[in-house]
């Protein structure tokens, strides 16, 4: 399995990314993408560890997510959103790429524009590749 | 009927994804992801949360089945699922790095259902490495913990055989130790 976090120049097009979706979207306090299992590819905003430890709770949460989708037959799990009185949690899969992206926005960003600004980062990642 | 909560821990690549799968009665849950370590442990997928599957022991006992990942960058789910054990399977892997030094450290990371006498020990791989024996773990468990005699056998995750036996002999124990935390109280008392 290639493993994505230690490729230097998808890393830093990564970061690259991270910080398009932080202009689009104001609120976005911090975000990382991470490998399918957890190693930390590229984060933006100030986190704990340098973001390892959300990294393996990232790859925790979606593959929990993935087992519920499965067991109840849901067909693909598209994104996962949490909420708390301060703002909004999403995460979602990189389309067919063994990564997953999670970005964490205060109130300021309505939950609808912060999926449709994730969903946009990851249709660039792929380089607009067919899901 | 009771149900209980039966943990299957220890290092990658020991077996707890396939022991739970040689075990349970039911389909089981899995939490995969591909493997990019594959320089440390050569094989495709590593579990990143749990596995869960269940078994039937005798006609009353549901066992509830977690195998937790077994990198330590996922040590946040150990902590979440012990909360609910009542017994502890370490797994460990002869050809590990340091099995020894691992299977003490699983050790220290379960206390206290270490402390209670609720854990049992499967010396994995050993048809691919035969050392160090089984005499060499009890030792050196003995060597690095207060509670003397945890049950070590040589399994094979693969066969649910050895895997039933080595559950039932620790619900066995299990029961023997909470007879004995009973006897105590009601002589002290
Ligand atoms: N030859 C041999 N192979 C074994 C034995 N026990 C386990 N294996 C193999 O070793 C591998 C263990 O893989 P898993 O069951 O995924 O290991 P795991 O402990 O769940 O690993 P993580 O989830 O990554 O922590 C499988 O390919 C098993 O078939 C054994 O006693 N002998
Ligand atoms: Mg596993």
């Amino acid at each position: 399995m290639f493993a994505y976090h230690k490729d230097e120049e998808f890393c830093s097009n990564c970061e690259i990314e991270l910080n398009s979706l932080a202009e689009r979207c104001k609120g976005m306090q911090a975000a990382a993408i991470v490998s399918s299992d957890g190693f930390v590819v590229s984060t933006f905003g100030r986190l704990k560890d340098g973001g390892n430890r959300l990294g393996s709770m990232t790859s925790s949460m979606q593959a929990l997510a993935e087992a519920v989708h499965e067991e109840l037959g849901m067909g693909d799990n598209e994104y996962i959103t949490f909420k708390s009185s301060d703002g909004n949690l999403v995460m979602s899969r990189v389309h067919d790429l063994p990564l997953v992206i999670t970005a964490l926005f205060n109130d300021r960003e309505t939950v609808g524009h912060a999926i449709f600004s994730v969903k946009q980062t990851v249709d660039q990642i792929c380089g607009g590749m067919p899901k | 009927m009771s149900e209980n909560v039966i943990l299957i821990a220890g290092p990658m690549g020991a077996g707890k994804t396939t022991a739970i799968r040689s075990l349970s009665d039911s389909e089981v849950v899995s939490t995969e992801a591909d493997n990019t370590e594959m320089d440390r442990v050569n094989k495709p997928t590593t579990t990143v949360a749990l596995d869960y599957g269940e078994i039937m022991l005798g006609d009353e006992d549901k066992i509830k089945l977690y195998g937790v990942p077994g990198q330590r960058r996922f040590d946040f789910m150990w902590r979440i699922l012990e909360k609910r054990a009542l017994g502890l399977i370490v797994l460990i892997n002869n050809d590990a790095e340091d099995p020894l030094g691992e299977v003490v450290y699983f050790m220290e990371q379960f206390s206290s259902i270490y402390q209670r006498g609720g854990m049992v020990v499967g010396v994995t791989r050993s048809d691919i490495k035969p050392e160090p024996t089984i005499g060499d773990y009890v030792i050196h468990m003995d060597e690095h913990g207060p509670h003397a005699g945890v049950p070590t056998f040589t399994v094979d995750p693969r066969s649910k055989d050895h895997m039933v036996m080595m559950l039932y002999s620790l619900l066995m124990n299990i029961e023997a130790n909470q007879g004995v935390q009973q006897d105590v109280r009601v002589s002290q008392g």
